[in-house]
């Protein structure tokens, strides 16, 4: 009965917050406010424990791989939506599942974490396996040091109670050494995947330590042509579809890959994971696509250098038509710098109130920008009058709050619940 | 390499680049190209042997481990740069890149990261995080100069007797007293301001290369070449103007 006024005050709530059209953290602060305990009070529900998801960039998609692979093995997996990965989004997330009574039935969670609340959230989630994806150079204003980014993660996987999966390619992560009871697993890429790439990995560098090409992966990406990728796992070799195209997603389907294999106590089935990749739509702004008159739209998010250096890399060859949107979502936007536009011929759209500066960037490097404007909305029309692509598709590469609202303005509702 | 090609040196592009501080030497290549120069660009990494000549010479905005990383192979780069100071050769430190050049980085636990003297200045970690816009004005190599860019640190700096400021802070923070920022040791400078600073600031970096030229006997003028530079700047910095109240969450 404990949790019987908590839930319902929190879904209550909700229900009011959804009238207004309004943020999903209230419910989530509402019933941790009556029941401090309650994220403690679900996870330990789970036969198979918890999953921790933690890294600079790849999170979101990770954990669909991740909870899809597990799925198509027959487990019944609890996640919390792509962003809603702070306290008081994870607990709105368990909400909706929960009865009233605060009883889940699931097998286990796979849960996306704020790096800089991970260890916070180990103390009422007590994740059994923690899996690291990378550390890039992450939006430096927020955490001023890479190497801090670095030591939450490595903090947090040393409170796993049973396994710690992590990268092998990241000179951050991959020396971690497993804790007393831990067992710890490695994914990768292999090097001439990576190799093939025109800027490699984006990982960070660790100016305190020398690389070590001495690791082994036990998932490695073996090879890549546009969204297809084969992974090894152990001795088997699977065959995925990624949701996009890109470097860093087979990167993230090894890591979901190894990850699935750790929670099953055995190999992944090949069979099984093509057939759930095979149906994997790509998660927001993930290489999404929606339509635009006769022709589509595909969109791609960026939230820092590395994720906008993968994804340029990752677009087609002598790409038509093209806009590049950024606002003052993005405070600091200095590593346009280091990104390498060569891929790029010509961006048709430049839009969002930062376009002047990445207008500034690419004038540098000679690539001409045919129309600058602000205007998101009026950026778009743009986009929309122009001809017909020979592929078909107009490319918006844009960070999220230009994502958010070109989604809107072509009639795409809200679906992302942040916290 | 003819006789009037621009020598920049970038040193420890990077442990001192995390801020597209390659972006800085980018600026100053095409607007000396875009002038009829020709330029060369000498990255100068741990070990490498120490520079023997210089136009300018530009350090970007590392982390503290960067800084670390490379302070006990910059200890070797004093006197070289000192020469070039003597001959006018502007050293440009930013960020993390201007607190190697400092007498060194105090941190928050009191250790004390060794830079190398250059200015006669000291840092002073675990002052409060400022992430924010930033407006600072110089008189560096000229009139009275608006700049605008990126703030993003948490020290002071403090800086020796009759050590003067680059600049004067009209939004944001510097080095944390009298509305300073930065340091100036002739035609060095040393700031805080990232963005980077000379992209977004194309009359500085004219500044920088007329300090860098003039000592060489060589002519600069910008023309019609820049002007699709100069405008897209002017933007950019109009865009920070309206946005200079804007906060910023950060860790
Ligand atoms: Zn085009």
């Amino acid at each position: 009965m404990k949790y019987l006024v908590p839930v319902l005050a929190g879904r209550l709530v909700r229900a009011v917050a959804r009238l207004r059209g309004g943020g999903s953290a209230y419910p989530g602060r509402t019933v941790l406010a009556l029941a401090p305990d309650f994220l403690t009070h679900v996870s330990s529900q789970f036969d198979q424990g918890v999953v921790f998801v933690l890294g600079s960039n790849g999170k979101s998609t990770t954990t669909m791989m991740l909870t899809e692979t597990l799925r198509a093995h027959g487990l019944r997996v609890f996640t919390n939506p792509t962003g809603a990965n702070l306290p008081q989004g994870i607990a709105s997330a368990f909400l909706r599942e929960v009865t009233p009574f605060g009883r889940v039935k699931h097998d286990i969670g796979v849960i996306e974490v704020d790096e800089a609340f991970a260890v916070e959230l180990t103390r009422s989630l007590h994740p059994s396996t923690v899996l690291m994806l990378n550390v890039q150079v992450d939006q430096l204003y927020r955490f001023f040091e890479t190497e801090r980014v670095g030591t939450m993660m490595t903090d947090t996987a040393a409170l796993a109670t049973a396994a710690v999966v992590t990268n092998r390619d990241d000179q951050h992560l991959a020396p971690y050494e497993a804790r007393p009871g831990q067992v710890v697993t490695r994914f990768g890429a292999a090097p001439d995947v990576v190799a093939a790439a025109p800027n490699g990995l984006q990982n960070a560098n660790d100016f305190t330590r020398e690389a070590d090409g001495t690791r082994r992966a036990e998932s490695e990406v073996v090879s890549l042509t546009g969204d297809r990728a084969r992974i090894r796992v152990g001795d088997e070799e699977v065959d995925v579809r990624l949701p996009a195209r890109g470097l860093h997603y087979a990167v993230d389907a090894a890591a979901a890959l190894q990850t699935a294999s750790v929670v099953l106590g055995r190999p992944v089935d090949p069979a099984s994971v093509a057939e759930a990749f095979e149906t994997m739509k790509p998660a927001y702004g993930r290489g999404e696509r929606m339509s635009l008159g006769t022709d589509e739209a595909e969109f791609i998010m960026f939230k820092n250098a590395a994720s906008l250096q993968l994804n340029l890399d990752a677009l087609p060859q002598d790409v038509e038509q093209v806009m590049l949107a950024i606002d003052e979502g993005t405070p600091d936007i200095s590593w346009i710098y280091d990104i390498d536009f060569s891929h790029l011929d010509h961006v048709d759209v430049l839009a969002g109130a930062k376009a002047w500066q990445l207008a500034l960037r690419l004038e540098h490097e000679g690539i001409p920008v045919h129309v600058i404007e602000e205007d998101i909305a009026k950026a778009i029309k743009l986009m929309r009058a122009l001809p017909s692509p020979g592929d078909r598709t107009k490319h918006f590469v844009t960070n999220y709050e230009q994502m958010m609202l070109a989604r809107r303005i072509l009639g795409h509702p809200d679906l992302e619940k942040t916290a | 390499m003819s006789a009037d090609t621009l020598r920049l040196v970038h040193l420890y592009p990077e442990q001192l680049g995390v801020s597209g501080d390659r972006g800085n030497v980018s600026t100053l290549v095409a607007r000396a190209g875009r002038a009829g120069l020709e330029t060369e660009v000498v990255e100068y990494r741990v070990g490498d042997d120490v520079p023997t000549v210089a136009d300018v010479v530009l350090l970007g905005h590392g982390p503290l481990s960067g800084v670390r990383a490379v302070s006990a192979d910059a200890q070797r780069l004093l006197p070289a740069l000192e020469g070039f100071a003597a001959s006018g050769v502007p050293v440009v430190g930013v960020g993390g890149g201007m607190e190697l050049l400092t007498k060194g980085v105090v941190t928050d636990e009191g250790e004390t990261v060794p830079g190398i003297g250059f200015f006669d200045a000291l840092v002073r970690r675990g002052a409060p995080r400022r992430t924010n816009y930033f407006q600072v004005t110089t008189s560096y190599g000229g009139d009275e100069l608006t700049l605008f860019g990126f703030e993003d640190h948490a020290a002071h700096l403090e800086l020796g007797d009759g050590v003067q400021a680059f600049g004067h802070v009209v939004h944001g923070g510097g080095n944390g007293t009298a509305g300073a920022e930065g340091v100036l040791r002739g035609a060095s400078f040393g700031t805080q301001l990232k963005g980077p600073l000379l992209p977004l600031n194309p009359a500085l970096s004219d500044r920088v290369l007329r300090a860098a030229l003039t000592r060489r006997s060589i002519s600069y003028h910008p023309g019609a070449a820049h002007a699709k530079l100069d405008e897209y700047a002017a933007q950019s910095q109009r865009v920070i103007r309206e946005n200079l109240e804007r906060a910023f969450k950060a860790m």
